[in-house]
């Protein structure tokens, strides 16, 4: 075991709940399990980390494994025809901190909105806003300028907010 | 593309960028009314711009824990397992795994030395065989006819 595999491991507990949570964003409507897709990404990573050249953080090398173990499991399901008939309720909340039902429901329908854009829209949306990296972490992993990444958020943003207008969404 | 319509082109783009830049609250409140003016000129935009800036916080969809931290933990320490089990199947201390690793390393050697031997033993044994044939179909021929023919061959050489 190599010194890379060491650093790695402790960086695990870490890396992993900020993963989980992108993830969790990112695969929601689909029937993809996120807790697979990041046991699988982690062993991957774990097992190539030679591989890695440190031009970026550790974060966003396992992001882009993640989003392509996904992408195969997506391509493998044919998850985008079932995609966006995902009745509301299935995305489910395990935290019961909301301060009324009706501001859980508005969360619920957020949730629905997000996975209902395009998969190239919603990786966007996921990592920027969801997960909080800067255009340029976003465009190392998806290996796409910054200004098309721009123009991407650009787009996803006006389609939630017509997908959101017909939810009747305002506010949450 | 005329020049007129490229520079009409970039400053929607440019609008475009700034208006994404006021929806993820990047702009301060002086470069949003500088915003809001230009805005003036272009009513497409300006409504986008209001249903951007007034869109719900997309942030606070996955905001709040999504998991348990037990839950967390023991997915942490699974994977951990998952990983050490690994680290030790592939442990160059196991004997199982030593003996695959020096498989590998030395067949190519083993089989060319097990076939140059096998090779060797065959010709040497095929050459034995042959040999030994040809002094006993001499001494002792198989068929009469070449018995017969070997000596009228005796008797013409010794004639001779």
């Amino acid at each position: 075991m190599s010194s890379s595999n060491d650093e790695f491991k402790k960086q695990i507990p870490e890396l992993y709940p900020r993963l989980h949570r992108a993830m969790t964003a990112y695969l929601a409507g689909s029937n993809v399990d996120p807790d697979d897709i990041l046991q699988e990404t982690f062993l991957k990573a774990y097992r190539s980390v030679d591989q890695f050249e440190g031009k970026s953080g550790f974060y966003t090398w396992v992001y882009s494994i993640a989003r392509n173990l996904s992408i195969d499991e997506f391509r493998k399901r044919k998850h985008e025809k079932k995609r966006s008939t995902v009745p509301v309720e299935e995305f489910e909340i395990e935290s019961d901190d909301f301060k009324s039902e009706d501001q859980k429901e508005n969360v619920l329908i957020l949730r629905k909105a997000i996975s209902e854009l395009p998969e190239l829209l919603k990786t966007v949306v996921v990592m920027k806003t969801i997960d909080g990296m800067s255009y340029s972490e976003i465009s190392e992993v998806l290996d796409v300028n910054e200004q098309t990444l721009k123009n991407r958020m650009f787009r996803a943003r006006k389609e939630l907010a017509g997908i959101l207008d017909k939810m009747g969404v305002n506010e949450i | 593309m005329k020049n007129s319509e490229m520079k009409n082109h970039n400053s929607l783009s440019q609008l475009e960028n700034e208006i994404l830049q006021a929806s993820e609250n990047e702009l301060t409140a002086g470069e949003r009314d500088q915003l809001e003016k230009k805005l003036a000129q272009y009513p497409k935009l300006e409504k986008v711009y209001h249903d951007l800036t007034q869109m719900p916080d997309i942030s606070k969809a996955y905001d709040r824990t999504m998991l348990s931290s037990k839950k967390m933990d023991s997915n942490v320490s699974q994977l951990l397992e998952a990983i050490e089990s690994e680290d030790h199947e592939h442990s160059p201390k196991s004997f199982e795994n030593l003996s695959i690793h020096y498989f590998k390393r030395y067949a190519l050697a083993a089989s060319l030395l097990f076939l140059a031997l096998t090779s060797g033993f065959y010709f040497s044994q095929n050459g034995l065989a042959e040999n030994e044939l040809t002094v006993e179909e001499l001494l002792y021929p198989m068929e009469e006819n070449e018995s017969e023919t070997y000596v009228y061959y005796l008797e013409q050489l010794f004639e001779q």
